[in-house]
């Protein structure tokens, strides 16, 4: 790669007509500091596609909006009719634990890019799958030892 | 007649722009095309080394403080918000549940009853409109993004229309709520 390097000749000769401006002309704002530049390769590599997969793409979204929609009714029945059930309930669990999570998910996905965060990313990722099990086994352990999700939110509320 | 005319034209026009153009044509030429230019080569080490440098002083776009205040993004925004608040209170309750007992409390529903049973009404109305709203928003919300997924409702009129719809039923319901 040539790097051009203008001399102290045509700096004097030509002040006027190639005078230098800087980069940016107001002050600088950055969020957090900038990684650690690497470039990968030169502009000569072939470029490399992502891996196509439909468990990563219309799977996962065909399996997020079923846990939605399935959502609806699980949550307006009790909520607007006030009717309780155990099954009810642990259906009720198992979609609220597993659309948290997704939703979570994402915004771990978001907020901590694997590309910048290259530790802290999949630690994040661990930490969630972590408190979502135990979240699981919590919702469990109330509804089995308590007197449920559903009858435990409306005593709580008319209390 | 003719050939005089002719020959007086010539020689009154073109000598003495010859005589005017020649010096000054040369300088000119002799100072735009002289420059001195040094290149050097670098490896490809050193060309990575000196882009990253160059990288690490790029400016942020501009986002977030230069974006207008709309309906649109900030209930896309709080949707976000509301979610991860239902969410992690459940997730706090969950573990909680599971963790109090090793520290000796307990947070079954008898207890956490007997705790709000005496917070005065005055409190616990608008108390329980400020825990209902991130959940009645967060549903209200979602439906209207599963009606968005079945493609209706994606123009800006419709957009908006849905928007005041939420957040209308949103206040409603959780008044309601807070009322009960």
């Amino acid at each position: 790669m040539l790097q051009t390097r203008l001399g102290l000749g045509a700096l004097r000769q030509g002040r006027l007509l190639f005078a230098v401006k800087s980069f940016s002309t107001t002050s600088v704002a950055k969020i957090f500091p900038p990684p650690p530049q690497t470039i990968k390769g030169t502009v000569n590599d072939a470029a490399v596609f992502p891996h196509h997969s439909k468990l990563h793409g219309s799977y996962h979204w065909d399996f997020e909006r079923i846990i939605a929609i399935a959502m609806v009714p699980q949550v307006m029945i009790p909520l607007f009719t006030g009717t309780s059930h155990p099954l009810m309930d642990a259906a009720l669990a198992c979609t609220l634990i597993t659309h948290a999570h997704l939703g979570f998910e994402s915004c771990v996905i978001d907020y901590f890019p694997a590309r910048r965060f290259k530790k802290l990313s999949p630690l994040m990722h661990w930490i969630l799958r972590g408190c979502t099990v135990l979240t699981l086994i919590g919702v469990y352990e109330f509804n089995t030892n308590d007197i449920g999700l559903t009858e435990g939110i409306k005593k709580l509320w008319k209390s | 007649m003719f050939a005089t005319r002719s020959f007086c034209l010539s020689s009154s026009l073109f000598r003495p722009a010859a005589q005017l153009l020649r010096p000054a044509g040369r300088s000119t030429l002799r100072n735009v095309w002289r420059r001195s230019i040094a290149t050097e080569h670098l490896t490809q080490t050193e060309a990575n080394s000196r882009l990253a440098s160059q990288r690490v002083h790029r400016p942020n776009s501009p986002h977030l403080t230069i974006y207008e205040p709309q309906l649109t993004w900030y209930l896309s925004s709080l949707h976000r918000i509301t979610g991860c608040v239902v969410a992690g209170t459940l997730y706090a309750f969950a573990m909680g549940y599971l963790v109090a007992p090793l520290a000796g409390y307990s947070l079954d529903t008898a207890t956490i009853s007997g705790l709000i049973q005496q917070v005065p009404t005055w409190i616990k109305v608008p108390a329980k409109f400020v825990i209902s709203y991130p959940l009645t928003f967060h549903i209200f919300n979602g439906i209207r993004h599963l009606i968005w997924d079945t493609t209706k409702e994606l123009s800006l009129k419709g957009v908006y229309r849905t928007g005041y719809a939420v957040l209308a039923l949103s206040v409603l319901t959780s008044g309601y709520f807070a009322m009960i």
